[in-house]
């Protein structure tokens, strides 16, 4: 027979939704400036404008998800303090150095950006020589999580990965919506032709989305296996995480955001040109929204997922 | 000459289950009421009339392999020279890292001010006759009744909000050369507390004795309270 415990410490989540917001945004960050950078080697001059949203893009997002981190921290005037310490063994530690890093770099390579006498070769290397530290912002996202070995949803190796191909497929969304609403500002999607035009140019990226989709579909499952089959304390632990946030997890993220959105993107991908232009920026427009709303219950639920009350383990 | 390393050994058949511990703590250190520094575990198993009762004090573990230490970005959560997991008030920027790395729940984090009855509290028991807590603290002019200013040798007196709290071991009175406050108040003498750098100290002369065991060792954390025997 299960034993009853009875165990009163205080009442979680200790993290609490603004680092799922942090955690959102800073990695939506790392894949759009991963993007900007990719676009700017492989794809002709003509793709200016995708490379300049997706670099715009970056640091807005990671401020932004800084700012909400900044609003859990109970003495956000402190901060100043992680700075002036080294302490290699926390993540929230090397999260700080290289998001502050991260967010100048970034801010420089939009500039160079948007400055047309910006030397194209001197921006690529300035993208490359950025990358490891955009490569470190993202993987900390999940690192985060993964060190804490009190929590079994978050402690796997999976929780890593799942973050590195979630900063990807959600980067990847925000830009195909910025740069949407962008052209559609700018009246690039009046007429036919300038909307096939339009579509050539954007659909890479829309390729690149759908590998990294299912990529992370992959992910989640072995997630879910390594906990479902894991320790005692991994398969309470998913099942507490299940029982108070399964239903935002699998049906908002899962669902919403990963399994419609893939297949519509694999639709796109098979029908091609065949489907009318307006049918296709729709679409385009749909997949990369529910893509960010599903990528943001996807780390709302982990986060509070991973904190939920499992009972704790007495003298064995 | 080596340095103290400071653990608590918690002789379970001597334990009671009197929660004195707890309420010694909360007195001691001026723990806000729904915190627990100094805590326990129930676990009941069975059915009548075949069932077993198990009370498992807990505080603070003061591991050596302290996970709240390693995750603190500020070393707010740091390891003193004598073995204790200590927590600078000064360094803390309220982040919740180490409460979420702690597999055994005793952080605490002030996500209000503490003790806010004695702040807002204007009902009298019997109005007219006995004070508000708004008037006991004018009247004695202290922040809280229970202020201790002992305490605040070593730390904050009364932790303000947005930071986290801890057991520690009563660190303000180890600088005095006595024992923790749970220690001396429980009445069975089931907590045997001192240095495990030397072997003849009370704790290490109850672990070699005993069969020691720890919470959740699988962890990894190498905890500085050990339990022995049971009933």
């Amino acid at each position: 027979m299960e034993p009853n415990v009875f165990y009163q410490t205080q009442a979680g989540p200790y993290w609490d939704w603004k680092v799922a917001v942090d955690l959102f945004f800073g990695g939506a960050g790392v894949g759009a400036f991963l993007l900007a950078v990719g676009l700017s080697f492989v794809l002709t001059r003509g793709n200016r404008r995708v490379c300049q949203t997706a670099a715009w893009l970056a640091p807005i997002l990671v401020v932004l998800g800084l700012l909400f981190l900044l609003l859990k921290l109970g003495r956000p005037h402190y901060l100043l303090l992680t700075f002036t310490k080294f302490v290699p063994t926390s993540p929230l530690w090397w999260g700080g150095i290289f998001q502050t890093l991260f967010v100048i770099g970034s801010i420089w390579y939009a500039l160079r950006w948007r400055n047309p006498d910006s030397g194209e070769r001197g921006t690529r290397i300035l993208g490359l020589a950025l990358t490891p530290v955009a490569v470190i912002v993202g993987a900390y996202h999940g690192l985060l999580l993964a060190v804490i070995n009190a929590r079994p949803v978050w402690n796997t190796g999976p929780t890593v990965v799942a973050a590195i191909l979630g900063f990807a497929t959600t980067g990847i969304a925000a830009v195909l919506i910025t740069h949407l609403v962008r052209a559609r500002l700018a009246g690039r999607l009046a007429d036919p032709e300038r909307v096939a035009d339009w579509l050539d140019r954007i659909s890479p990226v829309r390729n690149i989305l759908v590998g990294a989709m299912v990529l992370q579909g992959g992910t989640m499952f072995f997630w879910w296996l390594s906990l479902r089959f894991g320790s005692l304390q991994d398969m309470q632990a998913l099942e507490a995480a299940n029982a108070e946030y399964g239903t935002m997890f699998w049906w908002l993220g899962v669902v919403l955001g990963l399994a419609v959105p893939l297949g519509l993107g694999a639709l796109a991908v098979v029908r091609g040109e065949r489907a009318h232009h307006r049918l296709r920026v729709q679409t385009i427009a749909l997949t990369s929204a529910l893509i960010l709303i599903g990528g943001f219950f996807f780390r709302l639920a982990v986060v509070l997922g991973g904190q939920a009350d499992t009972p704790i383990p007495t003298l064995s | 000459m080596t340095s103290k390393k400071y653990g608590m050994v918690i002789d379970l058949q001597k334990c009671v289950g009197c929660a004195a511990c707890d309420i010694a703590c909360k007195s001691e250190n001026n723990v806000p009421d729904d915190f627990h520094w100094s805590n326990h575990i129930i676990e009941t198993t069975g059915k009548f009339p075949d069932v077993r009762y198990r009370y498992v004090p807990t505080l603070c573990n003061h591991c050596e392999n302290a996970p709240c230490v390693r995750n603190c970005p500020t070393t707010a959560m740091h390891k003193s020279e004598d073995g204790l997991t200590l927590h600078d008030p000064d360094l803390c920027i309220g982040c919740a890292a180490c409460q979420v790395s702690c597999p055994y729940g005793v952080i605490y984090r002030n996500n209000e001010d503490p003790h806010p009855r004695w702040k807002t509290d204007e009902t009298a028991i019997i109005p007219g006759c006995t004070a508000t807590a708004q008037e006991v603290v004018k009247g004695l002019n202290t922040p809280i009744p229970h202020y201790n200013a002992e305490r605040e040798a070593t730390y904050e007196g009364i932790r303000p909000k947005g930071i986290v709290e801890k057991c520690t071991f009563c660190d303000h009175r180890l600088a005095q050369d006595k024992d923790p406050w749970c220690v001396v108040s429980c009445p069975a003498n089931a907590r045997i507390f001192g240095d495990l750098n030397d072997p003849k100290s009370p704790p290490r002369r109850a672990l070699a004795k005993h069969s020691p065991r720890i919470l959740q060792p699988e962890k990894g954390t190498k905890p500085k309270v050990y339990y022995i025997r049971e009933f």
